[in-house]
């Protein structure tokens, strides 16, 4: 049995602590989760009972979604193993076909095998704490009728083609082809150095430092506080970030944008125009949400408004004064030209 | 109609107290391909970077088409075209608004068919709406050179521009200067390393040395340098050990 004992190899040869850790942690978390669905069974019986009663009244749906599940997944990895089978050192082996199809089939149904060890764990210790608490068989059918789902599923995904395999993708640069007729000529225009700043805003964005920025201000809620608020307030100062991130934004793309553009015939108001106007608008979106923010916290209509407009004075100055230190930085190195 | 593409005249440059160029004086006239040659450090650059408006010079006057870059900025840059180094493109931006920016500087309404077809030839119209930050190092010098044609230069100015060209690519882009500088009396500069694009190509050639112009090749002495099969390489050298740099 090369093939299957290939992939046995394969996992055998594995490291060893990670071995027993495919092999225990299951077992482990099975057994806490036998016993948390004990307790939880234990202390709310007819609350459990409901639960269980509405997922057997679902039981099509549960093995339906099971079935497509458990299809999708033999059928990825059976084009998988198939591109990678002309290349595997089984190959070469001399194999007649009927057993090298049962084999390469048992390979290829591993996700199915996996969705019912997943249903099984999930069901069987469900059903076991069930029946010692409630004496109820509900589970049991439902487990019955998903594993059913995922049967069905693993063979109907022998009836679907296998993906096509492309031998070099459509774009590739080593690929000679004639122009697309369809590409559009680019057309004279600045309003494109309107987005960069926006874009930069974005791209500064990082999750990480999202999630550097947001940890504090969590942490900094006080105990007790509601959830709204603390949404609000996030909502807050997301906005206040945003002109934050704009304003240096705006300053670190007019720097960049002079030294690219230097060599052309464009004035520095012309450029000021395009690049400032867009970052302005954009701030007086984010200073207008945070207004409205304000608001929702409690605060009265025209204290909410003033705080608005004071980020959006404050964000402006530093904008445009930031920009003009750039030009002059700029124009002082070309000589007095931009 | 100005007789020439480019007149430096008695230039000086320097970064602070340190002088990068001394007197340097050329007159480009056009369909003229010119080569700037000379070792590492010795002013290339800065001499590019004052013909281009980037940096201010010590002294001396540039005229770009007869325009005196100080004095007609506007019109001088519009006769200019120059390749940026590809860490300068701007990396937000996609191919097409590159393209769109240079022609709304220059003041044209669309991009030259010429320069579109030589995208075309170049392989470079699939990455059109691509964002330069994910462009390669060769499909962004690309870009940097097809937009420095945007607007039918008069003087076009190209910084080691071959570099990270693919071979296709580099035979196309010098037969499309080549049309150009016959075609629609461009003069063209280039500073770079390769000898054998100067051997090949160039009408006019010059060596710089420690900021100062040492030795100029005309053209009849650059087809002489290509028939007796000497070549740039031993010119270059002979010219090196007679004028080492520092002496």
């Amino acid at each position: 049995m090369p093939v299957l004992l290939t992939a046995y190899l394969v996992w055998r040869n594995r490291d060893p602590q990670r071995r027993r850790i495919e092999i225990f942690l299951p077992l482990a978390l099975f057994f806490a989760w036998v016993a948390a669905a004990s307790l939880y069974v234990r202390a709310d019986r007819a609350a459990v009972a409901s639960t269980l009663e509405w997922f057997h009244r679902h039981d099509l749906f549960w093995s339906t979604i099971t079935a497509i599940v458990s299809a999708v997944l033999v059928s990825r990895r059976r084009a998988l193993i198939r591109s990678e089978a002309p290349r595997a050192w089984t190959a070469v082996l001399p194999m007649d076909r009927a057993r090298a199809r049962w084999q390469a089939m048992a390979v290829e149904s591993v996700p199915a095998v996996a969705l019912l060890g997943m249903l099984a764990f999930i069901f069987g210790g469900l059903s076991a704490a069930v029946f010692l608490e409630a004496r109820t068989s509900a589970p049991l059918i439902t487990w019955a009728s998903t594993t059913c789902g995922a049967l069905i599923g693993a063979a109907l995904s022998y009836l679907l083609r296998p993906p096509r395999q492309a031998e070099v993708y459509e774009d590739s640069r080593y690929v000679p082809r004639r122009r697309r007729a369809e590409t559009p000529i680019p057309i004279g225009s600045l309003s494109a150095l309107g987005s960069w700043p926006l874009r930069q805003m974005f791209a500064s964005a990082k999750p990480r430092t999202l999630a550097r920025v947001l940890v504090p201000i969590l942490l900094a809620v006080p105990l007790g506080s509601q959830a709204a608020d603390v949404m609000v307030t996030i909502g807050l100062l997301t906005a206040l970030g945003a002109v934050a991130a704009l304003v240096a934004a705006v300053i670190s793309v007019s720097a960049r944008a002079l030294r690219w553009l230097n060599p052309l015939p464009l004035e520095p108001a012309q450029l000021a125009r395009r690049m400032l106007v867009p970052a302005l608008a954009s701030m007086l979106v984010a200073t207008a949400i945070e207004s409205w923010l304000i608001w929702v916290l409690g605060s009265p209509v025209m204290r909410s408004i003033a705080a608005g407009v004071l980020t959006l004075t404050v964000g402006a100055i530093l904008t445009v004064f930031g920009f003009l230190i750039v030009l002059r930085a700029n124009s002082s190195a070309a000589g007095g030209r931009l | 109609m100005a007789d020439f593409n480019l007149e430096v005249r008695n230039l000086g440059a320097a970064y602070g107290r340190h002088v990068v160029l001394k007197d340097v004086s050329l007159r480009l006239p056009a369909g003229e391909w010119f080569a700037l040659m000379g070792p590492n450090g010795c002013g290339k650059s800065t001499l590019l970077d004052c013909i281009v408006g980037k940096l201010a010079p010590l002294s001396g006057q540039i005229r770009i088409a007869g325009h005196p870059l100080l004095t007609d900025s506007a019109n001088a840059r519009r006769a200019l075209g120059y390749a940026c180094a590809p860490d300068r493109l701007p990396p937000l931006l996609t191919a097409r608004q590159c393209f769109e920016v240079h022609a709304g500087a220059k003041g044209q309404p669309t991009i030259d068919d010429t320069v579109m077809a030589l995208a075309d030839e170049l392989k470079f119209l699939p990455y059109l709406e691509s964002f330069v930050d994910t462009l390669s190092l060769g499909t962004r010098q690309k870009l940097a050179v097809l937009l420095c044609l945007v607007g039918d230069p008069k003087l076009i100015v190209l910084d080691e521009a071959f570099n990270g060209l693919d071979p296709a690519s580099s035979l196309a882009l010098k037969r499309h200067l080549q049309w150009r500088l016959k075609n629609r009396g461009a003069t063209l500069i280039l500073a770079t390393h390769a000898l054998d694009i100067v051997e090949r190509y160039a009408d006019h050639g010059a060596l710089l040395l420690d900021g100062v112009l040492a030795r100029e090749w005309t053209k009849s002495e650059i087809e002489e340098l290509r028939r007796n099969g000497r070549g740039f390489e031993a010119a270059l050298v002979d010219d090196g050990d007679a004028n080492p740099p520092g002496s």
